[in-house]
């Protein structure tokens, strides 16, 4: 089922967030929406998510779930509740879930117990447990060293390849965005729409760093690098 | 370090020592911390004439903490989470919270009687005060916090949302005021066993001084002092604990 977006806008305390942003993410497709700090990438999410409460109903009429910059793990639950009360699976298929991350001999530690990358990950879990259309990440790894950063994003597509669903992936590192994804959008800071959408041909799994060295690769991140540069200056 | 922080009363108890024995002429209207502290063993260990009124004060504040304390935070918790509970208590309460407590010992007595329960229902409204007020704003606090967008994008109702969010969110705003609580209500204890009792801590202290055998009036005050010690200790244990828990 395609989860389409029209002419979205946002204004908080009339100051005009962004405006007038339309994408079609397709069934089961991973996208991500790229753009500097301050661009509305994370309003953006929280629009879709309901989160702003400006509007009457969610502009989208599907169930999502949201993984967070900082995770957001009830800290006095173990991880396994903290996935156990955002949704409705039995506890074996949480196991399940715990096992697939990697994190089974860690379920029943609290969040202060784990580290970043492990919060991270049971951040996923929760995301994953829940049933949705649209899956939100809003830069869940822009915290995490790098060696990390690439293990949680292993994580995430070989369990979005296994289950699939559609995700929509916030980050400003072009090299996760492009990696990740099959279209990356471009979020103007100083036109506050998408400007611009590139897709990536390169079929999963992908390796790396021959990815990294591909010409779609370079090329994209050329003009993406080119596109953030321009966005700076004249924002 | 806790653990050793009755050692914060060492310089009070040689200052208490060095004012009863070199600036108090009569040493029978202050008598020296040892004094004290030997009629004390006396009165709780030999002599057992502590025994009956440190336990009918114990009974009324442990019967009194045992019913405010679990409604309170109940009531609290409830009233940040459910908008008709919220219209419902927070108005009384935040209007008969500064109305002090002993001034209410008239209408206690009216309604009552002078046994047990008055006292009982005066200990237990001060401390269901302090704790409903501390639990409450706890869980508001939580409802603010960005925890709550998870609790609104995953939809978290029912058992989870009110017991394992709400609840345990805010059993540390629960012992904040629990500890405030039971100090105060260690206050209203001997205050209302001054006036409507013929037993308790309270009436022991109050009858000493009547009849003016101060070293036993020293020593009861010092025992209130004593259980108000470690019930505090006691309560910050708990805080700590419950803030490595999270």
């Amino acid at each position: 089922m395609s989860i389409l977006i029209e002419n979205l806008s946002l204004t908080l305390t009339s100051q005009k967030i962004f405006v007038n942003i339309s994408l079609d993410i397709k069934s089961n497709t991973f996208h991500s929406i790229i753009g500097l700090s301050g661009a509305g990438k994370s309003q953006f999410i929280r629009t879709l998510a309901d989160l702003n409460q400006v509007h009457q109903r969610s502009p989208i009429n599907n169930e999502v779930s949201i993984a967070f910059q900082n995770s957001q793990l009830i800290p006095w639950l173990s991880a396994f509740d903290n996935v156990k009360m955002c949704c409705t699976l039995s506890d074996t298929e949480i196991d399940q879930l715990f096992v697939e991350f990697n994190l089974i001999n860690y379920k029943n530690f609290k969040p202060r117990e784990l580290s970043g990358g492990m919060q991270q990950r049971v951040s996923l879990i929760r995301a994953f447990a829940h049933k949705n259309e649209l899956l939100l990440l809003d830069e869940p790894f822009s915290m995490l060293d790098l060696v990390n950063k690439r293990a949680n994003q292993d994580y995430l597509l070989a369990y979005w390849q296994k289950y699939k669903g559609s995700v929509l992936f916030i980050s400003h590192d072009i090299d996760e965005a492009l990696f990740l994804s099959q279209q990356v959008h471009f979020l103007s800071r100083k036109k506050k729409t998408i400007t611009h959408s590139f897709n990536i041909q390169q079929d999963y799994p992908r390796d790396y760093l021959s990815f990294k060295n591909s010409d779609e690769y370079k090329n994209i991140y050329r003009e993406l690098f080119n596109l953030l540069t321009e966005d700076s200056q004249n924002a | 370090m806790r653990k050793w922080s009755f050692l914060g009363l060492l310089p009070w108890i040689i200052i208490w020592e060095v004012i009863s024995h070199f600036y108090i002429k009569d040493p029978g209207l202050f008598p020296s911390f040892f004094e004290v502290l030997k009629n004390l063993v006396q009165l709780v260990f030999v002599n057992q004439k502590m025994g009956p009124h440190l336990a009918a004060s114990s009974f009324r504040f442990l019967v009194a903490f045992a019913i405010a304390a679990p409604l309170a935070y109940f009531l609290a918790v409830l009233a940040a989470g459910q908008k008709v509970i919220r219209f419902l208590f927070n108005p009384i309460v935040t209007s008969t919270y500064p109305l002090p407590k002993v001034a209410l010992i008239p209408l206690v007595l009216l309604f009552f009687g002078t046994g047990d329960l008055s006292k009982i229902v005066l200990i237990g409204l001060g401390v269901f005060y302090l704790i409903y007020i501390n639990t409450y704003h706890g869980a508001v606090f939580l409802m603010q916090s960005p925890m709550q967008d998870v609790i609104n994008v995953y939809h978290v109702k029912g058992r989870h949302f009110w017991y394992s969010f709400l609840t345990k969110g805010s059993f540390k705003s629960f012992l904040v005021g629990a500890k405030a609580g039971a100090g105060y209500g260690l206050t209203l204890v001997v205050v209302s066993e001054m006036s409507l009792s013929q037993s308790g801590v309270g009436y022991f202290i109050w009858s000493a001084w009547d009849s003016f055998r101060i070293l036993d009036m020293y020593s009861g005050i010092f025992l209130i002092g004593v259980l108000g010690f470690i019930m505090n200790y006691f309560s910050d244990w708990l805080i700590d604990k419950a803030g490595t828990n999270e």
